[in-house]
């Protein structure tokens, strides 16, 4: 009894820029590709490998319309809620205003949050802008970094969202409402797509350490609601296990431990002949799945072959956890087929003390945000890779004390990569930032475009739930913003 | 000939169809299915109301505000009513129906493609369109929604013993398909012990069991497991999911909600046997049954304070007002009338007759309830008022009465000053701010008091319960679910229009109570259907109504319509008695059947969801996976009760809490090794080994879990340290126990399968155990790692750590075996 599973580890992964399905041939025996034929879900038995690998039975994508620009999706989530003013929307008005009332043309009847019966001062811009690009883009300069980028990314100044408070206006910007029991658009993906490749977790959550006060997020930001639980987002840690429990028992080494599982393997097969029961083969591709997976994510968070001027780009030290760590791993993760990778920064709720606190949050993304855009576009991977950069609401225009309150009704965040046009911005709010008023991009217009930019009808990718077609853009209308794509 | 009569009527035409599209067969039941299709009348409810209720009732249903052209098809008036000179039905006639027409236009049939740019297009299918026009020549023929009419009591056919394997085995006669033969007593001992306690059966237990050749053995096994309390504490999983159990508030800070005092009186209770309607009412309205409630029913009522909460800094008191309320509503109407009502919060539900004016009445029942919509973040609301005390002793409630008497004392010295419960309820954010206009008179004292008590609160044991405000809140319908809202009609508490239930009058405003005692009438059917419902699919693996918390039209008819509805009426015949009802389904030869796949059964019903002619094979549920390990190795601590555990949980799992930064406190010594439904349940984030395994997060109603198949899974139970504990601390029980190593596998096979091993998979051990030896020789120093897994001490001090490694990987070994994981 040779370590098969360790031969097969190893197999894998000099394999892994080919596609599955010649992989399964060329490595698995007779066991392996039949089991593996079952992979990932108890009730697809009988599907062939190459439905799993799509997610859905391939005759069930009614919503693959289109050919996709982009294969993945990156998230770069700025918890807390960014201040659109004093980011990439510039209002030389407020400076005009400050301190003095706001209009109340714009503010009556508003839903607010911390300022509730509390006078409502204009607050003018506390940073400093500067003209980018050749479309001269204006980016605050708290993003030297993101600044030299003007010419690939694309602004949204005209985002709306629906949600004031920040658990539910996560749970918005990630799910479409603010139902529970809803899926993450991660979870939509791998249920729409599948993943690209079976040793990892085809859609990755990492929280970030360090920077301002660290909003809470819930599981419940990567939780696969009333979709099949496979789909679920999994977190990688920073501390611990990458991946809960993929490390071996103290102990334990690796030929010990595939010795273990192959042993469980071959009783579980010994069992299928004296039981009649399908779950079996599913359970034996698992426990290889988990092995590989167990080989897999090591290899993923060593980051030993990093070039140390890749790793300087990003301005981090490998592994802390911290975000630019993260945004190294990211890439990391998108070359290995991961299909949604969200990554938090939360650090952004500037209630008092913007002016000194936002310069700070800018300095723990500036410069990773920018690198892992250059990194992907020197190894060709920004053209099919969509980043996704913002928050779940912006701030007021009006003050509080010296910083800003939540606000929803207009706000910023940028697009780059994945077919959506480079060098531009997109709408606009009204003087005061208050209201989006040009080209209102509404969050569910957003998920249409990102969904668009995969190759994924927003209307048809439908999931039978309680009765009702659910889909991530929810039955309000959604729509695809033409204008942005290239 | 009348049993061919029979098939037709119970035989669905979409299989009789498919039957004859299918090529010819010579056997006989083919041939009488074509013959039923010819004449068998299309039914409503199986067939035609799933069509309209997908395909057309969005537009052309219920609710009023989507309806389009007012034409409704839910309703036979509204289908037939006449429209000027044609109607959309004419019932015999579907050449003169125009709805028919429409259907059927070449150029542009309904549904539209495109309407009203809402959804996306539906289309009907030939077969689909064949159909309602059948049923249209058949005089159209509508039917009261199956779930929403009066269950009634009904004879069993007489074919079998037990009632319900005669409801069972008429449909597999019907389809001539025999049921499954009844599974090996060892099987089945560990079957029904899983589903009765959610352990596996205890070695002792279950040798006298297995020795037991009397007729009623299995009888009395049933009996033994009712009796122990592990009865109550499983069961109560299965209820904790419904209403929604957690120790968290839930929403950003997440922080903890001291409820734990719930989870036992709902163990105690369901292990007393407590009838189900006064189980249901003391957690509805149990501080509105007497004047003064006793303890118990005041705990029950915690019930109402188990919904999502807020702290979050900014939150709008009135806005959350509404969004507990909605949860209330939405969990109530899961929980005990089986209705999704939640769609009723912006619109008129589409599909069923619950309308806005239902949902907000419904809502007006809970509008009442006292307490702060925002609490205050730092684990303030661990004690969010109202609550009562538990005192443990003499002493403690020797404290609690000073308090309340100074407290008495004070009422009646200022007539004035608030309630305290009210006082707090009526809050908006934050800590309540005394009125305005300065301190008044009464203000220093009243703050003191109130301290007292939080203070009071940090010691002393408390539970939040359920306590109306003296002057109601204000319940408006509101347009599309909006909190700004202030233009709906106001309504008072009143149950659905559709149930015919109670309704609040001008002399009687009812409440909680009300809505109670309704709820577990006779007048309401859907409360024993939902629960008897329920029960089917936990012993058998499927419901016979597909959607365990939404009976209504989008779900789909039962499988066994008279069989679910005798049991829901024996269920309210026999007093409600949840134990009866467990008994009677688990001694049923239904029950009893092998869970092996059948090859006739692959096609008819694969997932057997259909037919149930044989059991379901099920992977055990997250905390029995824990449990069993832990009692295999002898590491459970059964005791009954108290609050939650924290049991190994990875560092940093809790690292994207905050407000206040948190870190899970690993439990020492006992609760290390408590069952699972005590760990703790934080909903934000639940423990990981609990969502591998398909443990709902407590957030909303669960009303089935659906286990999954997952690679992380594996992982867990390979390298998760409860599991790698149980595995090292079982390896040393086999090594004192037993000398030889055939001996330790018998054992070990006898304590995690109780069985004993065939000779093949002994082989396998036997060769694993060899290599296993050979790598810890080599590296003694993994050995001594491995064999001090966990922080259990070891069983003695004498044990060779290379001989406890090698064990332990063997045990790991088998406690990761499918056989393992699933209750067949």
């Amino acid at each position: 009894m040779k370590r098969v599973l360790m031969e097969r580890v190893h197999a894998e992964q000099c394999l892994l820029s080919q596609t599955r399905r010649k992989f399964l041939t060329s490595t698995f025996g007779s066991v392996g590709s039949l089991a593996l034929g079952s992979m990932m879900g108890s009730k697809l038995m009988a599907a062939t490998a190459r439905e799993l690998d799509e997610g859905l039975p391939a005759g069930a994508k009614p919503f693959l319309t289109h050919a996709p620009k982009a294969k993945r999706v990156i998230h770069l989530c700025m918890a807390g809620g960014p201040s659109h003013l004093e980011t990439f929307d510039y209002k030389p008005t407020l400076r005009k205003h400050h301190k003095q009332p706001m209009p109340e043309s714009l503010t009556k009847g508003q839903p607010i949050a911390q300022l509730q019966g509390r006078a409502l001062t204009a607050f003018e811009p506390q940073t400093t802008f500067t003209k980018c690009g050749k479309a001269g883009i204006e980016i605050a300069d708290i993003f030297p970094h993101i600044q030299k980028l003007a010419d690939e990314i694309c602004v949204i100044k005209s985002m709306k969202t629906e949600q004031i408070n920040h658990d539910p206006a996560h749970t918005f910007f990630n799910t479409g409402t603010i139902r529970p029991n809803n899926p993450s658009i991660g979870s939509w993906l791998m249920y729409g797509l599948g993943s690209l490749n079976q040793n990892l977790p085809g859609f990755v959550v990492l929280t970030s350490v360090g920077g301002g006060q660290a909003q809470p997020i819930s599981a419940r930001q990567w939780h696969n609601g009333f979709l099949d639980s496979k789909y679920q987002g999994v977190k990688l840690n920073s501390v611990g296990d990458p991946v809960y429990y993929v490390g071996s028992p103290d102990g334990v080494s690796n030929p010990c431990q595939s010795e273990v599982i192959e042993a469980v393997n071959q009783l579980n097969q010994k069992h299928s002949k004296v039981v009649d029961d399908p779950e079996i083969a599913s359970r034996i591709a698992q426990y290889e799945l988990a092995f590989r997976m167990q080989m897999a994510v090591p290899e993923l968070t060593d980051f030993s072959d990093e070039n140390p001027k890749t790793i300087e780009s990003y301005g981090c030290k490998p592994g802390d956890g911290s975000f630019a760590s993260n945004c190294l791993l990211a890439r990391r993760l998108a070359e290995r087929g991961v299909r949604f990778i969200q990554l938090y920064h939360r650090g952004w709720d500037h209630h008092g003390g913007i002016k000194k606190r936002i310069p700070g949050a800018a300095k723990l993304v500036d410069q990773a945000t920018a690198a892992l855009i250059n990194d992907l576009k020197q190894r060709g991977m920004l053209d099919d890779t969509l980043i996704i950069w913002g928050g779940e609401f912006g701030r007021t225009p009006m003050a509080q004390g010296d910083g800003r309150d939540h606000h929803i009704k207009g706000y910023s965040m940028f697009l780059c990569g994945g077919g959506i046009k480079p060098g531009i911005t997109y709408g606009n709010t009204d003087d005061f930032g208050y209201n989006a008023q040009e080209n209102v991009v509404h969050v569910r217009d957003l998920h249409a475009t990102m969904l668009h930019q995969l190759g994924i009808n927003h209307e048809k990718m439908t999931f039978k739930h309680q009765g009702l077609d659910a889909r991530l853009t929810g039955v309000e209308h959604a729509k695809v913003l033409k204008e942005l794509i290239s | 000939m009348m049993l061919i009569g029979l098939i037709a009527a119970a035989c669905k035409p979409k299989q009789a169809e498919d039957a004859a599209n299918s090529p010819p067969d010579t056997s006989a039941s083919t041939e009488e299915v074509e013959l039923v299709s010819a004449t068998a009348p299309v039914s409503f409810n199986n067939d035609i109301r799933p069509i309209l209720s997908d395909r057309c009732f969005a537009c052309h249903g219920f609710d009023k505000e989507t309806r389009e052209e007012d034409l409704r098809l839910d309703i036979h008036e509204g289908a037939t009513e006449d429209l000027g000179g044609y109607a959309a039905i004419v019932p015999g006639n579907r050449e003169k129906s125009e709805l028919w027409l429409r259907i059927t236009d070449e150029g542009d049939p309904m549904p539209p493609k495109k309407y009203h740019g809402k959804a996306y297009h539906k289309t009907l299918s030939a077969e689909e369109i064949e159909l309602i026009g059948r049923w249209i020549d058949e005089g159209a023929p509508y039917e009261d929604h199956w779930a929403y009419t009066p269950v009634e009591t009904t004879e069993p056919p007489k074919i079998a013993k037990h009632p319900i394997d005669s409801f069972i085995q008429a449909k597999l006669r019907e389809q001539k398909i025999k049921p499954s033969p009844k599974a090996d007593k060892r099987t089945l001992m560990r079957r029904v012990t899983f589903d009765l306690t959610g352990l596996p059966p205890a070695p002792a237990q279950a040798a006298v069991f297995m020795q037991d050749d009397s007729p009623d053995a299995y009888e009395k096994y049933i009996d033994q497991l009712m009796a122990s309390e592990a009865y109550g504490e499983h069961l109560a999983v299965w209820w904790l999911d419904l209403v929604r159990y957690a120790d968290t508030i839930g929403i950003h800070s997440d922080n903890p909600r001291n409820v734990w005092p719930y989870r036992d009186w709902v163990i105690q209770s369901l292990n007393d046997n407590m009838p189900f309607d006064q189980f249901s009412i003391m957690q509805l309205a149990g501080d509105l049954m007497q004047q003064e409630p006793t303890t118990d029913q005041l705990v029950a009522s915690a019930y109402n304070r188990l919904n999502l909460a807020t702290e979050e800094g900014g939150a709008q008191a009135k806005e959350y007002q509404v969004i507990y309320n909605v949860d209330r509503v939405t969990n109530y109407g899961e929980v005990w009338l089986g209705s999704s009502t939640g769609c009723a919060q912006c619109h008129d539900h589409k599909f069923d007759p619950i309308s806005m004016e239902d949902f907000y009445t419904l809502a007006a029942f809970f509008g009442s309830l006292n307490g702060a919509a925002v609490g205050q973040e730092s684990g303030y609301p661990k004690h969010e008022p109202p609550y009562i005390f538990l005192p443990r002793d003499d002493a403690e409630k020797k404290q609690i009465d000073d308090v309340e008497k100074r407290y008495r004392e004070f009422i009646e010295k200022y007539p004035d000053a608030p309630l305290m419960d009210e006082y707090y309820g009526s809050r908006g954010q934050g800590r309540p701010a005394l009125p305005e206009g300065g301190m008044p008179t009464w203000g220093k004292e009243f703050e003191k008091l109130l301290g007292e008590r939080a203070k009071l609160a940090e010691k002393i044991n408390t539970v939040p319960v359920s306590r109306d405000l003296n002057t109601p809140r204000t319940i408006r319908i509101l347009a599309r679910g909006s909190w700004q809202d202030e233009t709906g009609e106001v309504v008072q508490p009143a149950t659905p229009r559709f149930l015919n239930g109670p309704r609040s009058t001008e002399d009687k405003r009812l409440n909680r109570l009300d809505l109670a005692k309704w709820t577990v009438s006779r007048d309401n059917p859907l409360a024993s259907r939902a629960v008897v419902n329920r029960l089917w699919a936990r012993y058998m693996g499927h419901p016979l109504s597909s959607n365990p918390i939404d009976l209504g039209s989008q779900g789909s008819a039962p499988t066994h319509p008279k069989l679910l509805d005798w049991m829901a009426a024996e269920f309210m015949d026999q007093g409600w008695d949840l134990k009866h009802m467990v008994r009677l389904i688990v001694t049923s030869d239904t029950y009893q059947q092998s869970s092996n796949a059948r090859a006739d059964l692959a096609d008819i019903d694969p997932d057997n969801k259909q037919l149930f002619a044989r059991q379901s094979a099920i992977r055990l549920p997250a905390e029995v996976m824990r449990d069993q390990a832990l009692m295999a190795s002898g590491l459970l601590k059964p005791r009954v009760g108290g609050p939650s555990v924290f049991p190994y949980q990875p560092e940093g799992h809790w690292n994207a809490l905050n407000f206040p930064k948190r870190t899970w406190p690993t439990s020492k010594g006992d609760d290390l090794y408590r069952r699972g439904m005590y760990t703790w349940v934080q909903r934000s984030f639940p423990h990981p080994q609990m969502v591998n395994f398909d443990a709902p997060s407590r957030e909303r109603c669960t009303g089935e879990r659906f286990p999954s198949t997952t690679p992380l899974q594996a992982l867990s139970l390979l390298n998760g340290p409860a599991y790698v504990e149980s595995a090292r601390v079982l390896a040393q029980h086999l090594i004192i126990e037993q000398q030889e190593d055939s001996a330790r596998l018998d054992a070990l096979y006898l304590k995690v399968l109780a069985r004993a091993p065939r000779e093949e998979e002994k082989a396998t051990l036997m060769e694993l155990l060899a290599k296993q030896n050979e790598h810890f020789t080599a590296k003694p120093q993994d050995a001594a790692k491995l064999a001090a897994a966990g922080q259990a001490p070891p069983l003695s001090n004498d044990l060779k750590p290379l001989e406890v490694a090698a064990w332990t990987s063997l045990c790991r070994v088998v406690l990761n075996l499918h056989e393992t994981v699933t209750r067949n």
